[in-house]
């Protein structure tokens, strides 16, 4: 729903209209950073230094769904700097050793055994897929916002979506699961 | 060190999976309302009518619910977040990010720049700053050198904390020694009346 109040709000320095549009777009940056393989602390960094840029460019903004895309992007560029000065990953790798580290073994307990399979199989995509993947899930930036702020052909963010759901329903399937 | 590093023999994702066998059909997962979803996921092929197939949509609702669940954002981060609107200032020239060579590639080589493995550009109107970091032990030393038509005092200010001030061997070249990570900004200032420069944040 577009709020251009909110961001003009924050613009003049209203903390609780600040906090409200953080809140409704803190799952973008940190999303980016996690699917791109960094630690819970890293990404945290990501995040912070995406809402210091935000903060200082709020008066270019209206409503909340332009403010979005420059969160993407900006989160993409720091993650893939910290990424590469870290020298921990590279675009396009895959990180299998997340499937097999903490995130994996923290798989909440309670969630079911379908969605803890879930969660794995989405450890074990490429890490490109698990980028694209969060931010279609999260319905926060058409084809056109997330090509531009992951610098990806928009042509390939439809197949590769279908990839990444296809490998997400083969691993399902192949533990025990039928198909639809 | 990334999460992957971290008790990385914790759990195997096969042992897992063997021990979370799945128990239900895969077209069980929705869970929620999917007109919400439906909302949420605004994207160009749903408007030309190329709809995602029923299991893809059940697993988009399924991943979104997953990923909340296992990988949220820490409650005091959230609350971190909400305090950054304290660093808003409208009375400075914000000298934007132009160029940073871990990440773009451009005409300054790596090493050869006599400033540092990683080089940072920043511009605003006439004034630019560029910034070296190096790693050295426990540090990260910032050589900077700026391009103004005018003098500047050099500070360096930190997430939540005071301005710095930084000097070197000259007036338009000045080094720091920083002992911590984090977010970090140069500011310069003009004793000629000029409005106060900060750069954008970056991370070292």
């Amino acid at each position: 729903m577009t709020d251009a109040s909110l961001v003009t709000r924050a613009a003049g320095g209203d903390r609780q209209a600040w906090r409200q549009l953080v809140q409704h777009l803190s799952d973008i940056p940190w999303g980016v950073a996690r699917a791109l393989g960094l630690s819970s602390e890293d990404a945290g960094q990501v995040v912070t230094v995406t809402w210091l840029r935000l903060v200082d460019r709020l008066d270019r903004f209206v409503a909340e769904e332009e403010v979005a895309p420059f969160v993407a992007a900006t989160a993409f560029r720091e993650t893939t700097r910290l990424a590469s000065v870290l020298r921990l990953v590279r675009s396009g790798a895959r990180h299998a050793a997340r499937a097999d580290g903490p995130d994996a073994a923290r798989a909440k307990e309670g969630n079911g055994d379908r969605d803890r399979l879930l969660y794995l199989a989405y450890l074990r995509l490429p890490a490109r897929s698990r980028l694209l993947l969060r931010l279609v899930v999260s319905g926060r930036l058409h084809y056109r916002e997330i090509s531009d702020a992951l610098a990806m052909p928009i042509g390939s963010i439809g197949p590769t979506r279908q990839r990444g759901f296809h490998a997400l329903r083969k691993a399902l399937e192949g533990t025990g699961g039928s198909s639809p | 060190m990334t999460a992957g590093d971290a008790g990385r023999d914790d759990v195997s994702a096969e042992a897992a999976a063997t021990r979370f066998p799945v128990m239900t059909r895969v077209h069980d997962v929705p869970r929620d309302n999917g007109a919400l979803a439906a909302r949420q996921e605004p994207h160009t092929a749903r408007r030309r009518g190329n709809r995602r197939p029923p299991w893809a949509e059940c697993l988009a609702r399924a991943l979104r619910r997953v990923l909340a669940a296992n990988d949220p954002l820490p409650p005091g981060l959230a609350d971190a977040s909400g305090a950054l609107i304290d660093e808003r200032r409208r009375d400075v020239l914000l000298a934007e990010l132009r160029f940073d060579s871990a990440v773009d590639r451009g005409p300054v080589p790596r090493a050869a720049n006599g400033l540092g493995a990683r080089v940072l550009a920043f511009q605003v109107a006439d004034t630019m700053l560029i910034l070296g970091l190096e790693e050295s032990d426990d540090a990260t030393v910032l050589n900077g050198m700026i391009v103004a038509p005018r003098r500047y005092t050099v500070s360096l200010r930190s997430l939540g904390g005071a301005p710095v001030p930084v000097s070197g061997p000259s007036p338009r070249r000045f080094a720091y020694r920083l002992g911590r990570s984090g977010p970090v900004r140069v500011e310069l200032a003009s004793d000629e009346g000029a409005p106060l420069v900060q750069t954008d944040w970056v991370l070292v």
